[in-house]
């Protein structure tokens, strides 16, 4: 398959592995003209994570495509601890409800680590139906779960202002009550 | 990992023999002459007691088994079997000399440095070859070029095979110098006129060289100035205020060659710092084409020219010049006869590219595009986009491993592997801070990031991955971090900047953008950046190594960093009009030629961009 040297190129720029500011706006600048033309990236972009399964840059890439072909590929991600940070973000970010419900599912896992991962994954999902989802995570046993939850239902905008107070003063771990305290600014 | 600090304890110009003047010499200076501190000449026994003074008793003749740095000179001479009888002779310091070539071997006072080493093997080959005949000065400044390359880490097969001379019979000595003013002894027939233009290159410092010499200079009733052979000169140090390079010492080394000491180089420097911009303009006019600049700068002390160096504002001061001067002089080639026309001729370009784009986003039938329409296409093409560069989360736990394991294992390991592997590099651990989720939300895989004002780079999850792996795999990108971009120039003076600038301004309905906007920082993305990423790509070419197997993982953050010099070449000719384009990176060319802080390999990789970016024609014509 001969791949289209625009798209080729511009996925090289967002590997650009030094961070300049102008580096940096080089990467921001090919991330956007990629995620501009979708169509004409997604074969490209699959074929080339399907090589390289342990890029994060692709993983990440495939995630901001926002479509349903990617989800294989996202799963496959999410399930390596060694790119799931951003299978997730990809997952949550995807239009295809599997993707969704397969970040659901992980939030029953025994793995804190995985319940992490997927809340993280859906608050990159933007949408505010699924903060029935996280909410109870508020409360988790685990101080982790309960920081990102916390994470994420306020970028959701999930928590009242009198929850966020609550949190900030009665959670026991400190970091969790930081982070309610820095959402009520 | 080149010059080391040799250049302080040796040196040669080379230029006695044939020039007739001649300096005191004393220890710490540099300067190659057959006299010694004493005025004697060194015998080639070394010491004048011919072996048997307790001195040399105490310090025996070591023969070496194989000659110092025989390796990388013999692939840097293309002379795979290269060898050479050598000895450490003690006795030889006390002559004042560093080594002697004599009888097709080497004698060294001490272990040398590989600048020593190279320079007596090629007065070996040179008493070897059967080539064109010279004089020892000829001979010295032969051998300085070759020892410049070898240290730079280029090939210096080329000058072995063209330029092999004989030096004629008898030892070359390698004496250091010192630092008394130079002084020329008249032989009969000599005029004072030719003396000036012998010293200075002008007979128009005549006047300079009598009243520095009131008892030895006289006047006759027909004006003229009278000198008396065996009368002893006084050398004037600086004759002329508009350029201090018009010097009896460094003028030699700049137009003929020679092996610089480091205060020779260091005085250079700040010579030229003293007069105005327009003047170092006019010094480097005068001589860059003479092509020891570069000489010049690798005399400095290692490292210096670099960010965080002594002389990297002096050195970056000289070698823009050097750029500029060389860019200008190819353009004027191709028939741009100063910048001005290099700046209507881009901005002629740039007028019909916006004009035939603005045309094309017209429906069809409309009438031709408007001024303010043309604008406006150069307003898009240099645009940015806006994205998040992060979307996914690190959690606080992430953060705090990362950062622990950052600083108690990864920058450690790292700085230790570094000291042992590139002690040149003097890379300590306050070059870097670890700084996780600042790298983390500026994107996936950023290995390092500059952290100003500090020259120092943050780094993050990447770089920890590669230093676990091999601390190899993460050193070309600190480098270009910390050593790159701040060492070649900060956003908004690079030559290719001020071009667009200059050729802006000529276009109907343009408006510079505001300093600091998103739509200037895309102008200087666009046409300033180019250069100062090349630079600080090819700062990265001496440490690239290659992912193993093993580590294929890590594939998509350690790579070759040669195609994308390549990819950067390819856009400034983009960028700009073809002979625009061609005079700039001819400019390039010449500045990362005199670079003392650019290898032999970056250098390659340089040209190679060159010759696959442009037409054959275009490449000879920057290559020359």
């Amino acid at each position: 398959m001969t791949l289209d040297p625009e798209v080729v190129r511009q996925i090289a720029a967002i590997h650009i592995r030094a961070g300049s500011p102008p580096d940096l706006r080089q990467r921001d600048r090919a991330l956007a003209w990629l995620v501009a033309h979708t169509d004409r990236v997604l074969p490209v972009a699959i074929a080339q994570a399907e090589a390289a399964p342990l890029d994060v840059v692709l993983v990440d890439l495939l995630g901001r495509l926002r479509r349903p072909e990617t989800t294989p590929l996202l799963q496959r991600a999410f399930a390596d601890p060694r790119t799931r940070t951003y299978g997730a973000a990809g997952l949550g970010q995807s239009p295809d409800p599997e993707a969704r419900e397969v970040l659901r599912r992980t939030l029953d896992s025994h793995d804190p680590d995985e319940v992490v991962a997927a809340l993280a994954g859906l608050a990159a999902s933007r949408d505010p139906a699924i903060c029935a989802d996280i909410t109870p995570k508020l409360t988790a046993t685990n101080a982790e779960v309960r920081w990102m939850a916390v994470e994420a239902a306020g970028r959701l905008g999930c928590l009242s202002r009198d929850v966020l107070e609550r949190i900030a003063r009665t959670d026991p771990d400190a970091d969790v009550r930081a982070l309610a305290t820095k959402r009520l600014q | 990992m080149r010059r080391a600090s040799m250049a302080a304890a040796r040196g040669s110009a080379g230029t006695k023999a044939s020039s007739g003047h001649d300096r005191g010499v004393s220890a710490g200076g540099g300067r190659e002459t057959a006299t010694t501190p004493s005025g004697r000449r060194p015998s080639p026994s070394g010491c004048a007691c011919g072996g048997t003074c307790p001195r040399c008793a105490a310090n025996p003749v070591e023969p070496l088994a194989s000659f110092p740095h025989r390796g990388a000179i013999a692939s840097a001479f293309g002379i795979p079997n290269f060898d050479a009888p050598a000895t450490i002779d003690p006795s030889l310091s006390g002559t004042g000399a560093e080594a002697v070539t004599e009888n097709g071997g080497v004698r060294f006072a001490r272990q040398p440095v590989v600048e020593v080493a190279a320079h007596e093997a090629a007065h070996v080959l040179q008493m070897r070859g059967t080539g064109r005949r010279t004089d020892r000065g000829g001979a010295e400044r032969h051998a300085a070029s070759v020892a410049a390359r070898v240290i730079r880490g280029f090939g210096a097969s080329d000058l072995i095979g063209r330029g092999l001379v004989s030096a004629g019979p008898g030892p070359l000595f390698f004496v250091p110098a010192g630092s008394a003013r130079m002084t020329h002894t008249v032989v009969a027939g000599e005029t004072l006129a030719a003396i000036a233009v012998q010293v200075y290159g002008d007979a128009r410092y005549v006047g300079a060289i009598a009243r520095a010499n009131p008892r030895d200079v006289t006047v006759n009733a027909a004006g003229e100035h009278v000198i008396v052979p065996g009368a002893v000169l006084l050398l004037p140090d600086q004759p002329d205020a508009a350029d201090p390079w018009v010097n009896p010492e460094i003028r030699p080394l700049l137009v003929n060659g020679g092996t610089w000491t480091q205060p020779q180089a260091e005085a250079t420097l700040r010579a030229f710092m003293t007069v105005t911009r327009a003047r170092r303009d006019e010094m480097v006019a005068r001589y860059a084409g003479f092509n020891h600049l570069g000489d010049m700068l690798l005399a400095l002390p290692a490292n210096s020219t670099q960010a965080g160096g002594t002389f990297v504002t002096q050195a970056r001061d000289l070698l823009e010049r050097i750029q500029r001067v060389g860019a200008r002089a190819d353009a004027a080639s191709q028939g741009l006869a100063s910048e001005a026309e290099m700046a209507q001729a881009q901005a002629d370009e740039m007028i019909a590219r916006n004009t035939a784009a603005a045309a094309a986003a017209l429906p069809a039938g409309s009438a031709p595009p408007t001024p303010a329409e043309i604008a406006a296409q150069q307003a898009a093409q240099v645009a940015s986009g806006s994205i998040a560069p992060q979307t996914a989360t690190m959690t606080r736990a992430e953060e705090r491993t990362l950062n622990n394991t950052l600083n108690t294992v990864s920058i450690p390991a790292f700085v230790t592997w570094v000291a042992a592997n590139h002690p040149e590099l003097g890379l300590t651990a306050r070059h870097l801070r670890a700084e996780a989720r600042g790298i983390f939300e500026r994107g996936a895989g950023i290995v390092a990031m500059t952290d100003p004002p500090h020259l120092r780079a943050a780094v993050g999850d990447a770089f920890m991955q590669m230093v676990a792996a091999n601390p190899a795999y993460a050193l070309p990108t600190v480098v270009h971090e910390v050593w790159g971009h701040n060492t070649y120039e900060g956003m908004g003076t690079t030559y290719g900047l001020d071009l667009y600038d200059a050729s802006a301004r000529r276009m109907p309905g343009y408006v510079r953008p505001r300093a600091g906007s998103d739509a200037r920082v895309s102008e200087e993305d666009n046409y300033g950046y180019h250069e100062t990423e090349m630079y600080s790509l090819m700062r990265e070419v001496p440490y690239y190594v290659a992912n193993a197997p093993a580590d294929s993982a890590l594939d998509s953050m350690n790579y070759d960093p040669a195609p994308e010099i390549q990819n950067r070449m390819q856009l400034i000719k983009d960028a700009f009009e073809a002979r625009v384009a061609r005079a700039l990176v001819r400019g390039l060319y010449l500045r990362f030629q005199a670079d003392p802080t650019i290898n032999g390999a970056a250098f390659a990789a340089f040209t190679t961009a060159v010759v696959n970016v442009f037409p054959p024609a275009d490449a000879a014509a920057i290559l020359a």
